[in-house]
């Protein structure tokens, strides 16, 4: 059977074209990733809290410009992201880019970023159960007794590797989205003083230093974009599916968030958001509308808003759980977080000890009766943001470092502008972030605590740097799979003959991503 | 043959039912189909691509013959995680179908309300069923050599996440997985190839955000 036969007729690939029946088109990607986005958590929640706590206006604004400071910042990552295995994470792109050093440090401040957020969102969920259950029983239940409820499951869930079906995180999305447009309509035709008033979306509002330093605010509600590059390898066109579903992700996400931020201090009245904000917390969105549509309508409103709530918790979970995997494959921490339960395939170490951190926080909150919205939901999506905004900084740095030295035949625009134009702002932004930090978390700038996020992350980085130094001397073999998670099995292989690693963690031919070239 | 080893020790001997999640289970038998062809000598594993031996001979097992068909049949050299990817959507069937015809399982389906939940495939006779895990813990265990065959076996479970089951009943837990390490650094570089990208796809899954 000669392979060479001419006689053979061109034939399509039967393997190829058997793998292709199950690749994602642009609607998939799309939902997998605002499904994580969870709106109604960010427009309900993040929006009023924001206005709540920083007495800014702005934030309306400031969800747009982060959408254009995002879809910046993919041009590079998405064309990095078609080059790299293990692609979806940042630190993998630090990694490939800036180094390995360089890299075990930002996935040491993902880990905690992640965590940051997961925990957050309990503060949230507390609250909000809270109300329904006192709104709809009459039972007066506290905050974290609701709180460690959905810690518990998310426990068992994460234990048990049960992620909320597809279809199921679909419906709920369309929904959510639904309802806020609904929403946003009746606010915007019933504006406080009689005219809608445009003042919430004035771009000069982001000039001054307090608004710079809202847009990590802003990060903090696209956490999870970055997911649309795990699906490079997935996708039916890798070259057009994941950047499509990319920018429109950002595009849908940034227009709804901002238009519901908008849509509130229309209703609220610009002069008055601030204070409706404090006086009804994440109520606002609910209690704006109330007078105009049914009450049903609110109702389906709450529970999808706990929904959201619940799915985010579920959603980032899963990702402190697999972040801690792919780095315990990689034997960056103890490898015994690289080891999945043999049934159910779920990352059980990283799952326990997520959940452990989480109660641990949960516990300290409620014994020190702290306030679960501010000092928990708020300051910690922030300081979860203030990581996200690390690790973007850094990636897009790593992305003008790559393609400095795999030029791939990627536009100048893709590999030199943008994402040069996305470090500049993005480290901007970063600096002027940890300057205003206690202005956003509205303490006193010479308040210890204001340092307590960006003093986490520092430790962070400085464990990461110093323990990948020590891996680069004392286990070699190691060091060399840095960044390639899962795929670090395949590294072994990879090493050239003399036992040395290759200089840089290109994928060889086996790992080539499908790109039609 | 390795398949249907890889099958026996991924599902209970009694009840037929799975020992590890299914998504690694797939893994695990595409490998296994992968490994059959390779052991017999009628592919070549070389930088992450699947080549077709010369001369080509197609193997006499019916299932191997189909696979080795299909790598055959394409124009262009595939790499060994797509073929995983490739065989672990119907690798399962192809295994099981092999096992039913030579009378070692049997077909069973669970049914309420008339429709199918599930299939499992119980064991016909249990000692067969059980060999290969008997086999395997037992080398681990008193350390005593194993064949090519056996230790590619051992691979797959290790990749699988099943290699603690094996050595759960050891006295000296860390002694059987120092030498399961010592056995897989001597798989010819193919096989170890080919058990890597086992390994990594099945964490990958996971990774990856797929239910």
């Amino acid at each position: 059977m000669a392979l060479t036969d001419p006689a053979r007729p061109r034939q399509v690939s039967n393997v190829s074209t058997a793998l292709a029946r199950n690749r994602l088109g642009v609607p998939a990607v799309v939902f997998f990733v605002m499904a994580a986005a969870a709106p109604l958590t960010v427009v309900a929640g993040s929006a009023t809290t924001g206005f709540a706590v920083t007495e800014f206006i702005g934030i309306a604004v400031a969800y747009l410009a982060v959408a254009v400071i995002l879809a910046v910042f993919a041009v590079g990552y998405i064309a990095m992201s078609r080059r790299v295995v293990n692609a979806g994470a940042f630190y993998t792109y630090v990694a490939h880019g800036l180094g390995r050093i360089p890299g075990v440090g930002a996935a040491f401040v993902a880990v905690v970023a992640y965590n940051a957020m997961q925990i957050s969102i309990y503060g949230a969920f507390g609250v909000v159960a809270a109300t329904v259950l006192e709104v709809t029983f009459g039972w007066q239940v506290a905050w974290w007794v609701c709180a460690l409820a959905a810690w518990l499951l998310v426990a068992v869930l994460g234990v048990r590797r049960v992620d909320l079906n597809g279809y199921v995180l679909g419906v709920l999305l369309v929904a959510e989205i639904a309802v806020a447009v609904v929403f946003d309509i009746v606010l915007l035709t019933h504006p406080a003083d009689g005219q809608v008033s445009f003042a919430a979306l004035a771009p000069g509002l982001l000039l001054s230093a307090g608004a710079v330093a809202l847009l990590v605010g802003g990060i903090a509600g696209f956490a999870g974009f970055e997911m649309t590059a795990v699906f490079s390898e997935e996708a039916k066109d890798p070259q057009r599916t994941v950047p499509r579903a990319t920018y429109l992700a950002i595009g849908i996400i940034g227009v709804l968030y901002g238009v519901s931020a908008w849509a509130m201090t229309v209703a609220a009245g610009p002069d008055r958001i601030v204070q409706a904000a404090r006086d009804q917390g994440t109520e606002l969105f609910f209690n704006l509308a109330a007078p105009h549509v049914p009450a049903a309508l609110i109702d389906l409103g709450h529970l999808l808003f706990l929904t959201s709530l619940f799915a985010a918790l579920l959603a980032f979970h899963n990702t402190v759980s697999r972040y801690l995997f792919a780095l315990g494959r990689e034997q960056v921490l103890p490898g015994r977080l690289g080891r999945t339960s043999r049934r159910t395939g779920a990352p059980k170490l990283g799952s326990l000890l997520q959940s452990a951190t989480a109660a641990a926080v949960l516990i300290l909150y409620a014994a020190a009766g702290w306030d679960p919205i501010t000092h928990l939901f708020f300051w910690g999506g922030i300081g979860g943001g203030l990581g996200i905004l690390i690790l973007m900084a850094a990636t897009s740095i790593a992305v003008v470092g790559f393609f400095a030295r795999h030029r791939h035949g990627e536009p100048v625009l893709r590999r030199l502008i943008a994402p040069v134009l996305a470090a500049l702002i993005l480290t901007a932004t970063l600096v002027v972030t940890v300057a205003e930090f206690g202005e956003l978390l509205n303490i006193p700038n010479s308040s210890p605590v204001r340092w307590a996020f960006p003093a986490a992350y520092a430790t962070a980085i400085v464990l990461g740097v110093g323990w990948a130094l020590i891996l680069r001397t004392a286990r070699r073999s190691v060091y060399a799979a840095i960044g390639l998670g899962a795929d670090s099995s395949t590294a072994a292989i990879r090493l050239s003959p003399t036992g040395t690693a290759q200089p840089d963690l290109i994928p060889g031919p086996a790992f080539t991503k499908t790109s039609p070239r | 043959m390795l398949a249907d080893d890889f099958f026996r020790l991924a599902h209970d001997d009694t009840s037929g039912e799975l020992r590890v999640h299914a998504q690694a289970a797939g893994w695990g038998l595409a490998a296994a189909l992968l490994g059959e062809l390779l052991y017999a000598g009628r592919i070549r594993i070389a930088d992450g691509l699947v080549h077709v031996a010369h001369p080509a001979v197609p193997p006499a097992d019916a299932v191997a013959h189909g696979i080795f068909d299909q790598i055959a049949a394409e124009r262009t050299r595939h790499t060994v995680r797509t073929w995983l990817t490739f065989l672990s959507d119907d690798g399962y069937e192809q295994v099981t179908t092999r096992l039913i015809r030579a009378g070692h399982v049997r077909r069973k389906a669970s049914r309420f309300l008339f429709v199918t939940w599930s299939t499992t495939y119980v064991p016909v006779d249990m000692k067969t069923a059980a060999w290969p895990v008997v086999r395997l813990a037992m080398g681990l265990r008193q350390r005593t050599p194993l064949d090519e065959h056996d230790v590619f076996l051992a691979g797959l479970a290790e990749a699988t996440g099943l290699d603690e089951y094996l050595i759960r009943d050891a006295d000296h837990r860390d002694w059987a997985r120092g030498y399961l390490r010592h056995l897989l650094s001597t798989v010819s570089a193919p096989a170890a190839e080919l058990l890597a990208h086992t390994r990594a796809a099945v964490g990958n899954a996971l990774v990856a955000h797929h239910t």
